[in-house]
């Protein structure tokens, strides 16, 4: 970059930062500044300030939408006599089903009937001017101080109104206004008659009025309104400060403004995360380090519901039955996490949390873009009474970022359509029914039929699936404690796309289901010190039917758990947690202990120190695939075995699951309103990764002869014309890994507007007793992540993220004609990505215009050795919500 | 933070949204960079199609588990480098593709020969079927071999399978399959630069029409002494003399299992033969189509035979020299026997190079006067001069290794090593038995084939019955007597004519296989020799095909007979010369060895600093694959439980990183420079 050029982009930043500056008034980061504003308004509301606060609350509404907003708004006015106002949001946070609901309309009522006594009153004193002003029987008893007053506030907030640019605020302003001439123009006209009584603050009451006191629990609602707070660390919500793991939340605000319709780009700006997209359709996901295809080794819920397809050990991120727009959060949780949530919490969770059913909200989106991207989507939620409704139907495409074979080869042929890479829709609805206070029952259904490219596993890569994912889950939750069941189905064919002539493209047809039973008491209380205790139980059936494993399998899994948050002091959390699990294919439970110490020097800052283990389990695939796999020499074949043939034909041993211990210390500072920190630095070590050994030549006594004892496998096969070179059966690794690392996030919002975020993160893995390699490095040393997004009062929106990875080395199969299968190292270049969007919110924030670009500098990069070459891509949306 | 109104940025919005919404579907996706390129895309490749013309008897037919009759065999195709085929015609050792063709494509159930068929069932059909061979490298030239596997025998990555056995049906892609002296059709795929989406040959016929009359050769290997590391070469200027001496060094022989004589070696072969699932027919058993006939050297069936002939690996009509001692005069016959020695794993994963041995087989001066041995064992000599491969990607890294106080001048032009050849433990394999051959007019042995004594050598009256022709009928005379006979001649050797066989068989044919190939190649296979120090008990585990003779007990040795591996000898900078015009050798001289010098030489292109630099850079990737094992010491001397009156050196114990703790030879000077 000539120093005209950098000279040139240096001042144009600088002029977008001045313009930033001097544009801006109100905080940035939705959750922040809505926390701002509310604070404020409560602070203004307990000083008397009741206009100034509740315009501050409704700012707070208007930047994140709570229901205790609207009932501290409802509070203030009641207390301040204004019932009618007050009414008027009690009503709106009763439409959100609230767990007070019963309570909350005890005291509506209270206050319609102390509305109606203070008519019932008035006219017996002043029987004639209600009879000639029936209309407004109480402006009549405003007083000119009182309609000053209420000009003067209309004046502030209309000048704060100016301020935020807040049409709410312009209206709010406009509307006292009206009452100030209302009652004015009242007055006037009644001047012989003024009243004693002040409008808003002493209302007679009559004798035997109902008492507004909302009894217990009627204090204001701000413990913990808008603060952050997570869900899966715990298995209940609790501040990321106090959570024993290291944490990260993608609220919708991340969602909305980076444009990404792909979960896992989401993922990619949370430090320590390792991202890898192999195709528009698959993005392996880990945390700090082993990523590798088809994500093993991350637990990915979906509000509570584990989504790893247990035959591949697999997250197929493009199977989800909702699009982004359903998301009402998505936690990350770094870190083995076994202790609560069993196998595959391997290197952490990633929860991802819908919209709640109730809401009334209804949202229509589309989007175009190059490269053959369509994205449509459109939801509903609502409240009938008790029941919660949430609809969504969608559709997702785009095309490859490369194929493998050309259209023009002639010494291939075609399977399925090399271009598409992603093409599902998808239908999901969730149900909600408050049974009582304590009581929900809800029930939750999809389905998503797809058509996904994704990377397989070992040599075998570019695969293509067709078929529909599906769930259902049914459940419980009550104040102690809840029960769920959900039960998962993929049914599909999977096959190579395209092939060399001749050569068998692998077709198979999968067709897996899980049945799942959870039950978790929870109950908090006191013994010596305060304790939150879980416990509770929980059975997963798997059957799979697939043409690459030896035959139907079942298997039936097991598993107890508790956990204990101890609150020793104020400032001191011990956590407890240990599970074990039954597997049907391992000799011994597993035990999965975790123990963390949060200690919080003030309210705002938190350090942990944890420690954990988890482990993963063998997928059916390593457990019992029998496959021929095509050799570049068309007579031979190489024979993936799972571990439990591979036992049985070779005498080899059975796998050990994958294990992981962890120790982490942690440090998170949220005291200031204009950035957060957190850092944390961890120890691992993971021992018998599960891989996919090297070829292991059948001898003659394997082939075809059932009198050597062995089991055997046949000498040649008519089906795919092949002799069989030997077997390639998953092992345990013998390399020991000790992994240390560490992130450093902060997030900052030094305007109105903007937010600038960044993390880094370190990663340097030693390795022990290996016989493969002599370093481990597919995971980058270092990672760096770093953004802004600024959103301005007219309603633009502008985000930017630029993601950095250093060097990775792969240590991957190929196949090779002389030894069939063998590794090799390939090395990956460090890449960089600049993905951004540029948006306008218009027609009172209801429609949402955007254009978004992915790898905007068309960096040509690839994220696996073996993944697609990313491209630059650019898509327009457009959303309305009603 | 609510806006007001559109504004002018949301119509631009707007506009581009509905053009992006244009854009959508309208770009091809681009093709990822090919695999050598470092991408994902396969590199196009070529493709035969065409059609197999099957012309043999009908197929031996099994019904099934689900209970449908199908042929036990398969056709086998096999691609070649149209200029390097197996030998004796080239020196390819493993075919270079295998393409199989189920026999299901070819028959029906009609097409079945009675369970109990008579003579007439056997007479021959003819069926097609259509093959694809995809997957092929671009640029190259092939020809392609085949034979219809009549028994189901065959398999690729056995050394006791990977050929066509008697009764199989042989052929192959001809020019023209009619003509008497049939030549391969040569199948040419252009380069990848002038075919970018891949390359389709159409049209290529394969006809299979002559059965295989021959079993393979099945051999073992006996010393009665093993090799001297530090030894020497002779140097006489006879070259007989000095043939025979390199026989007589190390009294090495290759011997043909015989069903009749072998006895207990035999039994213990055909138990494992029978467990590799190939039950073994003895002599005087019952027929079995799928049995495979061991040794019956002396039966009335064609059986086994070694095929001694030269070899003409560069296709100019005249026998070729010894790789190794063709300098000193020594021609190449067949069976060409290759020694590499075994690695352990560790070995393997330290980066130990490869070692190779070439040995000569015997009979030099008889194929001269256009004779013949009759023997069913051949003398191999092991001449004192390895081939070290230090890096296997690259032929010209194979660095010859002698031991000090050998013959010059031949050594001065290549790069060599003076030193001592790695002791250790060699696999053996012979290429070129024989299979495939057509057998002409049954077994020989009417011809007079020389003037028998009157005695045997230790006085014992022949039989009348063997000399009343002048000459002895060969298939009547027992084997022990047989054996004795063979020492008729003044030289104890038995000379018979030279369109026979060593074994006496007229035969021809044949050349379309060789003993030994497979995908990957067999040669020395470590992973079927469990343990390479010599301590299991049982060579053969249930199953494997490792037999003593093969596998570690019949290993060839190379001992350290002093305990000093390096310059045990004479100084390595001195040797004895060979340029001297003296009768006898003995001069020393001071030797000129070279670091690469040969290469480059001719290069016109390059000046000297160019080709210094080039030698370098050649020298640099021959030498950086041992780089790491520069400075390791030797590992100790032991002496193996094989050979407990010898030494070798001890295996290597760990490997951290990829260095192990010792190395079992040293690593050449050049490629340590400064490192002592």
């Amino acid at each position: 970059m000539g120093y005209r050029r950098m000279k040139t982009t240096l001042c144009r930043l600088a002029s977008l930062l001045a313009v930033l500056a001097f544009t801006s008034s109100a905080l940035a980061d939705v959750r922040t500044e809505a926390r701002r504003h509310f604070r404020r308004g409560m602070a203004l509301v307990a000083e008397g300030q009741v206009d100034e606060g509740i315009a501050e609350l409704e700012l707070a509404y208007d930047t994140l939408p709570h229901p205790n907003v609207l009932y501290n708004i409802a509070r203030a006015y009641a207390e301040a006599g204004r019932y009618e106002e007050s009414i008027e949001y009690f009503e709106r946070y009763l439409a959100s089903d609230p767990p007070d609901k019963e309570e909350v309309q005890g005291f509506l009522e209270a206050v319609e009937a102390r509305i109606a006594a203070a008519q019932d009153t008035a006219p017996a004193e002043t029987p004639t001017e209600t009879t000639e002003t029936p209309s407004a029987p109480v402006t009549t008893l405003a007083t000119d101080e009182e309609i000053d007053a209420l000009e003067d506030s209309a004046t502030q907030i209309a000048t704060l109104a100016e301020a935020t640019q807040s049409d709410s605020l312009r209206e709010r302003a406009q509307r006292l206004r009206d009452l100030a001439q209302q009652l004015r123009d009242a007055r006037d006209g009644v001047a012989a008659t003024p009243t004693e009584a002040p409008m808003a603050d002493t209302p007679a009451a009559p004798l035997d009025a109902p008492s507004l006191d909302l009894g217990e629990g009627s204090e204001e609602r701000s413990e913990g309104l808008y603060d952050e707070t997570v869900v899966s660390a715990s298995r209940y919500a609790q501040s990321p400060l106090t959570a024993p793991n290291s944490t990260a939340i993608i609220t919708p605000q991340d969602i909305r403004m980076t444009g990404h319709r792909h979960i896992g780009e989401l993922i990619r700006r949370v430090a320590g995360a390792d991202v890898m997209s192999l195709s528009p359709a698959q993005t392996a996901v880990s945390f700090r380090g082993f990523n590798q295809r088809l994500s093993p080794r991350v637990l990915v819920l979906i509000d509570g519901r584990s989504t790893y397809v247990d035959p591949l050990g697999a997250t197929l991120w493009g199977s989800f039955p909702f699009n982004v727009e359903d998301i009402e959060r998505i936690e990350v949780i770094r870190g083995p996490a076994s202790a609560l949530y069993g196998a595959d919490a391997f290197a952490g969770i990633v929860n991802i949390i819908t919209r709640p059913p109730g809401e009334p909200r209804t949202t229509v989106s589309a989007g175009a873009g190059s490269h053959g991207q369509v994205h449509l989507h459109a939801s509903t939620s609502g409240r009938v009474d008790r029941l919660g409704y949430r609809f969504g139907v969608g559709y997702n495409r785009a095309d490859r970022f490369t194929r493998e074979v050309g259209a023009d080869r002639v010494d291939s042929y075609f399977v399925r359509d090399n271009d598409i890479a992603w093409d599902a829709a998808h239908l999901n609805g969730t149900l909600t029914y408050r049974v009582s206070n304590e009581v929900e029952l809800y029930a939750q259904g999809g389905i998503n039929t797809n058509t996904l490219n994704i990377q397989g596993t070992g040599p075998l890569r570019d695969f293509v699936t067709e078929g529909e994912t599906s769930h259902a889950m049914a459940g419980m939750r009550t104040s102690w404690g809840s029960l769920r069941f959900f039960w998962n189905n993929i049914s599909a064919i999977g096959v190579l796309p395209s092939r060399p002539l001749s050569i068998d493209p692998l077709y198979s047809v999968f067709d897996w289901n899980t049945y799942d039973v959870e039950g978790e008491l929870a109950r908090e209380f006191h013994f010596v010190v305060d304790h939150n205790l879980h416990f509770g139980a929980s059975y997963r059936r798997k059957q799979i039917a697939w043409d690459y494993i030896d035959q139907e399998r079942f298997e039936n899994h097991g598993a107890i758990f508790f956990q204990d948050t101890l609150g020793i002091v104020d400032a001191l959390d011990l956590v407890l947690s240990a599970r074990v699990d039954f597997h049907p294919l391992l000799d011994a439970p597993v035990f999965s202990p975790r123990g963390a110490v949060v200690i919080k020097p003030s309210d705002d800052q938190a350090i942990r120190a944890s420690f954990g283990t988890a482990f993963r389990t063998q997928t059916f695939l390593e457990s019992y695939v029998q496959l021929a796999n095509p050799t570049p020499v068309r007579g031979v074949q190489v024979v993936a075995l799972g571990s439990e043939p591979a036992a049985n034909l070779l005498d080899t041993p059975r796998l050990s699951p994958e294990r992981i211990l962890s120790a982490e210390l942690g440090y998170r500072n949220e005291m200031s309103e204009y950035f957060d920190v957190q850092m944390s630095a961890y120890y691992n070590r993971v021992t018998d990764l599960v891989i996919l050994g090297q070829v292991r030549p059948f001898t003659l006594g394997q082939i075809g002869n059932a009198d050597s004892g062995a089991g055997t496998i046949a000498g040649y096969d008519p089906g795919t014309a092949t002799y069989p070179l030997g077997a390639i059966n998953f092992t345990n690794d013998p390399t020991v890994f000790d992994v240390i690392g560490g992130e450093f996030e902060l997030r900052t919002y030094p305007v109105t507007g903007l937010d600038i975020w960044a993390n880094y993160a370190a990663n340097h893995t030693f390795v022990e007793q290996s016989e493969l390699r002599d370093t481990e490095e597919r995971t980058s040393t270092h990672k760096i992540n770093f953004g802004i997004q600024y959103r301005a009062p007219f309603g633009l929106e502008v985000a930017l993220d630029f993601h950095w990875v250093s060097d990775q080395v792969w240590l991957e199969q190929v196949f090779d004609a002389a030894e069939g299968v063998r590794f090799q190292e390939f090395d990956l270049d460090g890449y960089h990505m600049l993905n951004g969007r540029i948006g306008m919110r218009v027609l009172e924030d209801r429609l949402s215009l955007g254009v978004v670009g992915y790898n905007i500098t068309n960096n040509r990069q690839r994220q696996h050795p073996f993944g697609q070459k990313l491209d630059a891509r650019v898509m327009g949306t457009a959303s309305y919500t009603f | 933070m609510r806006s007001t109104h559109p504004t002018k940025p949301a119509v631009g919005l707007l506009a581009l949204l509905l053009s992006l919404l244009a854009l959508a579907g309208c770009r091809d996706v681009p093709v990822d960079d090919f695999e050598y390129e470092g991408g994902t895309a396969p590199e196009p490749t070529g493709v035969v199609q065409g059609t197999v013309l099957y012309s043999g008897p009908p197929p031996i037919c099994q019904t099934d588990e689900d209970g449908s009759v199908v042929p036990v065999g398969n056709v086998i195709l096999t691609l070649f480098e149209f200029d390097n085929p197996p030998p004796p015609a080239g020196s390819a050792s493993s075919a270079a593709n295998l393409l199989t063709i189920p026999g299901i494509s070819f028959f029906e159930a009609a097409d079945c020969l009675p369970a109990d068929p008579a003579p007439e069932d056997f007479a021959f059909i003819t069926r097609t079927a259509e093959f694809t061979w995809p997957e092929l490298p671009l640029g190259g030239a092939y020809q392609i071999r085949g034979f219809f596997d009549y028994d189901g025998n065959f398999n690729p990555f056995f050394s006791v399978t990977n050929i066509p056995t008697a009764g199989d049906i042989g052929g192959g892609a001809f020019v023209d399959p009619q003509a008497t002296l049939r030549a391969y059709r040569r199948i040419a795929f252009e380069s990848e630069e002038l075919r970018p989406n891949g390359q389709v040959i159409n049209g290529v016929s394969v006809a299979l029409g002559a059965p295989v009359n021959t079993e393979r050769p099945v051999f073992y290997l006996t010393s009665d002494d093993w090799l001297d590391s530090a030894g020497t070469l002779p140097t006489t200027t006879d070259l007989v003399a000095r043939e025979n001496a390199i026989l007589d060094a190390t009294g090495t022989t290759l011997h043909l299992y015989d069903a009749e004589k072998d006895g207990a070696a035999f039994d213990a072969l055909a138990a494992a033969f029978a467990a590799a699932g190939m039950p073994v027919t003895r002599a005087d058993g019952s027929y079995d189509p799928r049995g495979f006939r061991i040794g019956d050297l002396n039966g009335d069936e064609v059986s086994h035979a070694w095929y001694v002939r030269p070899v003409d690996a560069d296709g100019d009509g005249a026998q070729d020299l010894h790789p190794t001692l063709g300098a000193a005069g020594v021609n190449w016959l067949t069976p060409i026997v290759i020694m590499q020695r075994i690695r352990s794993a560790a070995e393997t994963e330290a980066g130990i190079p490869d070692v190779l041995m070439v040995p000569t087989v015997s009979n030099v001066a008889f194929l001269l006067q256009g004779k013949r041995v009759y023997d069913d064992e051949i003398a191999i000599g092991v001449p004192p001069i390895s081939a070290v491969q230090l890096n296997p990607a690259d032929a010209r890294c194979q660095v010859p290794f002698i031991p000090s106080g050998n013959t010059t001048s031949i050594y001065e032009r290549i790069t060599v090593e003076c030193q001592e050849v790695p002791t250790g433990l060699y696999g053996v394999n012979a290429l070129q038995g024989l299979a495939g051959a057509r057998q002409i007019g049954g077994a020989p042995g009417a011809e007079p084939m020389c003037t028998p004594p009157d005695s045997f050598p230790d006085g014992t009256p022949i039989p009348e019955f063997l000399a009343e022709d002048g000459c002895f009928d060969y298939p009547e005379i027992p084997p022990e007597t047989a054996r004795q006979l063979e020492r008729c001649n003044g030289d104890n050797r038995c000379a018979i004519n030279a369109s026979f066989t060593g074994t006496g068989y007229d035969l021809e044919g044949g050349t379309y296989s060789s003993q030994n190939w497979g995908v990957p190649n067999a040669l020395g296979d470590p992973s079927q020799i469990p343990d390479v120090t010599g301590t299991a008990d049982a060579l053969t585990p249930a199953g494997q095909i490792l037999f003593a003779q093969q596998g570690l007990g019949g290993a060839f040795a190379v001992t350290d007979s002093d305990g000093a591996s390096i310059d045990g000898g004479a100084d390595c900078s001195m040797a004895l010369d060979d340029d001297d015009e003296s009768p006898t050798f003995g001069t020393v001289r001071a030797v000129n060895y070279r670091v690469f010098s040969e290469y480059f030489e001719g290069r016109t292109d390059l000046d000297e600093a160019g080709k210094e630099s080039a030698r370098q850079d050649l020298q640099d990737l021959c030498c950086e694959p041992v780089a790491h094992l520069c400075g390791i010491p030797l590992c100790p001397l032991a002496a193996p439980p094989t050979h407990p009156d010898a030494q070798v050196r001890a295996g290597i114990t760990s490997v951290e990183g990829g260095v192990p703790n010792c190395v079992p030879f040293e690593i050449p000077d050049f490629c340590c420079p400064g490192i002592p």
